[in-house]
């Protein structure tokens, strides 16, 4: 994933075929619901109310920036060049796009932590099992981080 | 990012809004966690609140390293309009009463 271009309305960025269809398995791929997120620490009665105004807002919006990227990445234009990995893809994203892409990823990372027990650090055990189910959920997260960190250095760049 | 939990509230350097009443104030706090990464967390204030890079990495440093950072100070509706934000982007952001 290389940026090809960027400015106020937005980026153009370069996809091999293996990288667009890793982000669409991503963002089409069925998770777990994220556990709940707490609106208060230190009063009940705020998380209580805030809750109220929170229900399944979250999870919604969640859903709905996976469906529009989906269509962001499928519409990628099929680029002239070709390299060892097949034919290049240009994805055009609006500012937009770019931070419900930014949102999604973190969002499957976070969801893929979850599922993992929340381990602190983050960091594949030496002993994980290929056939083990957590295998999944480290893919995910490593994928997810990778792209997420390639967005960042070349949006927000030291 | 790994951080500790239990500390005194750090001094506010935030957006401040004016109450022209006695409504109660509430605070927008985000914790420290260990799995959004820190080039996010600043992207993310940037984002949010229109903060300068400068701006953002203050406060994600101090989410680093002092376990939270108060990010914001307000009426009940904006302090939770920026909470649901912070949360679309997954930051563990919550909202508390101002003491």
């Amino acid at each position: 994933m290389k940026l090809l271009e960027t400015d106020d309305e937005g980026s153009l960025w370069m996809l091999s075929s293996r990288e667009r269809g890793l982000l669409i398995t991503l963002f089409t791929h069925p998770m777990a619901p994220r556990q709940r997120a707490r609106m208060s620490r230190n009063s009940e009665a705020l998380e209580e109310q805030c809750q109220a105004d929170l229900a399944g807002e979250l999870e919604d919006h969640s859903q709905q920036i996976r469906a529009q990227l989906v269509e962001v990445v499928v519409d990628a234009e099929q680029a002239d060049s070709a390299d060892d990995e097949g034919h290049e893809w240009v994805m055009s994203l609006t500012r937009e796009d770019g931070e419900a892409f930014l949102q999604a990823l973190n969002e499957l990372r976070l969801r893929a932590w979850e599922q993992l027990g929340k381990p602190n650090p983050p960091e594949v055990p030496e002993d994980l099992s290929e056939d083990s189910p957590d295998v999944l959920h480290w893919w995910t997260l490593g994928i997810a981080s990778r792209f997420q960190s390639k967005i960042l250095s070349a949006t927000d760049p030291e | 990012m790994p951080g500790i939990t239990e500390l005194p509230m750090p001094e506010v350097d935030v957006e401040s809004q004016t109450q022209s009443t006695r409504e109660p104030e509430f605070v927008v706090i985000v914790w420290d966690d260990p799995v959004n990464l820190m080039p996010y967390v600043t992207h993310v204030f940037q984002q949010v609140f229109g903060w300068s890079r400068e701006k953002a990495q203050r406060h994600m440093l101090e989410v680093h390293e002092q376990g939270r950072s108060v990010v914001f100070r307000s009426g009940f509706e904006k302090a939770e309009f920026y909470v649901h934000a912070l949360q679309k982007y997954s930051l563990t952001a919550t909202l508390e009463p101002a003491s």
